[in-house]
């Protein structure tokens, strides 16, 4: 049987251990899981067959909100001071929410781009 | 005392975090089966209740949420109902939920 001494001191490493990184991972931590919160709603409206295909639709779209909140996060990070006085950490959670939210849909805008680009890129390849 | 005291901590932030796994795993669980042809009340709820699991996770570590003795016994009894209700969700989504089918 274990000394309570030997025990005890184990929990408190554990909550030195959660008390030191936790806040250090929790704004971050905060982001993701607003990002998969936000993409539940997409697999809520997806014909998914199986929990690997629901699992795989989740982490995709958590994954594509994190990455635009990333460059959204880098693109109004002064504006966002400046303007509202909160910094990019506080506003990315409601933000990773809506993206991750909105699913697929970012697959039209994204398509879209990519015709506009190419009819740029063949306007700017044709001129003399 | 204060050994003890963070060790129940500790031990109340994990049994709340294996609680919201738990809750949100019930949660995923179901939303697999749903779809568009699913009323959205009901799919909304389920969202929101993942929403929570998800939150309720990252609570601790974000806020400093300490849980309670009455938030564990709240959550793990809406745990409880999640897995016991999971019978009628064992080969597809209850017919009730259904569009078109009276509320």
């Amino acid at each position: 049987m274990a000394e309570p001494t030997s025990t005890a001191s184990a929990f408190g490493l554990t909550a030195v251990a959660v008390a030191l990184l936790g806040p250090l991972a929790g704004p971050y931590a905060l982001i993701a899981f607003a990002a998969l919160s936000g993409a539940m709603w997409p697999l809520s409206a997806a014909a998914t067959t199986s929990k690997a295909a629901g699992a795989w639709l989740l982490l995709r779209c958590t994954l594509t909100a994190l990455v635009l909140t990333a460059f959204i996060a880098g693109g109004f990070e002064r504006q966002l001071q400046e303007w509202f006085g909160i910094t990019a950490l506080e506003a990315l959670a409601p933000v990773a929410f809506f993206v991750g939210a909105l699913g697929n849909g970012w697959r039209p805008v994204f398509d879209a781009l990519g015709v506009a680009i190419a009819a740029i890129a063949g306007r700017v390849g044709s001129k003399p | 005392m204060t050994a003890e005291m963070s060790a129940s901590m500790s031990l109340a932030v994990v049994a709340h975090e294996l609680l919201c796994m738990a809750l949100f795993y019930t949660v995923f669980a179901r939303l697999v089966k749903v779809n568009c042809d699913v009323k959205l009340d009901v799919r909304f709820v389920f969202f929101l209740l993942g929403g929570a699991a998800l939150f309720g996770m990252v609570a601790p570590f974000a806020y400093g949420f300490a849980p309670t003795s009455f938030s564990l016994v709240l959550l793990t009894a809406v745990v409880l109902v999640q897995f016991v209700t999971g019978r009628h969700w064992m080969r597809h989504v209850p017919e009730c939920f259904m569009n078109g089918t009276a509320k």
